[in-house]
């Protein structure tokens, strides 16, 4: 069922204008010297992909790694910048992933892969 | 002033075509670079771009200024002088020379998370060509010993094209050093340098489809 509502996802072109790190609000900025925010952003996108690209904040929240307050915090501003959209499901809150957020994950993983060859961290 | 330099008749203009393509090659780079800076905005990130940027002008304005010499030859049979005192294809030579020794010590910079330095001094001599070439090769054999041990680290096809790319722009530095012995050596040196940036562009390549396998 998950995987034929994300299915129904509406197509879209490439969306340009994607947010950078410096347009993270400073808010959601925490102590974790292993993960940068947008790493942070990446993961969360992943694990919803992973999910069949529809998944529920409790299991984020488990595989992100996060408090429930920074979790809030991280999907909201997801939700803001349309990269994420939330449905009600079953009486539950379900996030998927928009066309702009596989673009942001696509984006994130070329420069990754090219700051990897090059041996230069992000 | 670039007398030292032994190029074979037959390979005129070909070398301005090498530069041309390896800039090309370059400024790829760069806008993948300039990516990277734009997502993260990070300094360092600032620095690598700009160092291939600037690789990249420098390379451009030698394959015009050889290009140009090169068809100016053709035509009048002579070596045309820029002011009297340098001709065209040294000036295009000081132009890369500043810019790849800027790009470098930025490129090295880099790696090394160090801020960028640049050159104090210049030993202005009329046989510059060698003493460039010196400080170059031992520049970019840094960030290709870097980058052999990132590929060493990480054991990836890509990390290993930027390092052979990075060993065969050193190769073709180290060669320069010995155009005067032999008219292949020039050749060679030319060869090496554009295996280097190919090496990068198919790095690149690799690197652009990564992004068409993150599907819904």
């Amino acid at each position: 069922m998950v995987r034929r509502l994300a299915n129904r996802l509406p197509e879209g072109f490439p969306v340009k204008n994607l947010p950078t790190e410096k347009d993270i609000p400073s808010e959601l900025e925490f102590d974790d010297s292993r993960r940068s925010k947008l790493q942070i952003l990446i993961d969360i996108l992943r694990l919803i992909q992973r999910k069949g690209g529809l998944a529920k904040s409790t299991h984020i929240l488990y595989g992100a790694n996060l408090s429930h307050v920074r979790l809030t915090k991280y999907l909201n501003w997801l939700l803001t910048q349309k990269m994420i959209e939330s449905a009600d499901y079953g009486g539950h809150t379900v996030y998927r992933i928009t066309p702009k957020g596989y673009e942001f994950m696509r984006e994130f993983r070329k420069i990754s892969e090219f700051s990897e060859a090059f041996g230069i961290p992000i | 002033m670039v007398s030292e330099v032994l190029i074979p008749v037959r390979f005129y203009g070909y070398d301005s075509i090498i530069y041309f393509i390896s800039a090309l090659i370059g400024f790829l780079i760069t806008y993948r670079a300039l990516k990277l800076h734009q997502f993260t905005g990070a300094p360092a990130h600032r620095n690598f771009y700009l160092s291939f940027l600037l690789l990249s002008a420098g390379m451009l304005t030698l394959s015009l200024s050889t290009g140009y010499t090169y068809a100016k030859y053709f035509e009048d049979h002579e070596f045309i002088a820029f002011n009297g005192l340098f001709d065209v294809a040294d000036l295009g030579y000081w132009v890369y020379f500043l810019s790849s020794l800027a790009a470098y010590v930025m490129l090295l910079g880099t790696y090394t998370g160090a801020k960028e330095k640049f050159a104090i001094g210049f030993l202005i001599t009329f046989n510059y060509y060698t003493y460039f070439n010196v400080i170059l090769f031992f520049l970019i054999s840094l960030v290709a010993f870097r980058a052999a041990a990132n590929w060493l680290s990480k054991r990836s096809t890509d990390s290993m094209l930027v390092a052979l790319g990075f060993v065969l722009i050193a190769a073709y530095h180290g060669l320069q050093l010995f155009t005067f012995a032999s008219k292949i050596v020039y050749v060679l040196s030319n060869l090496a340098l554009i295996l280097g940036f190919l090496s990068l562009l198919v790095m690149l390549i690799r690197v652009e489809k990564y992004g068409t396998k993150i599907s819904k």
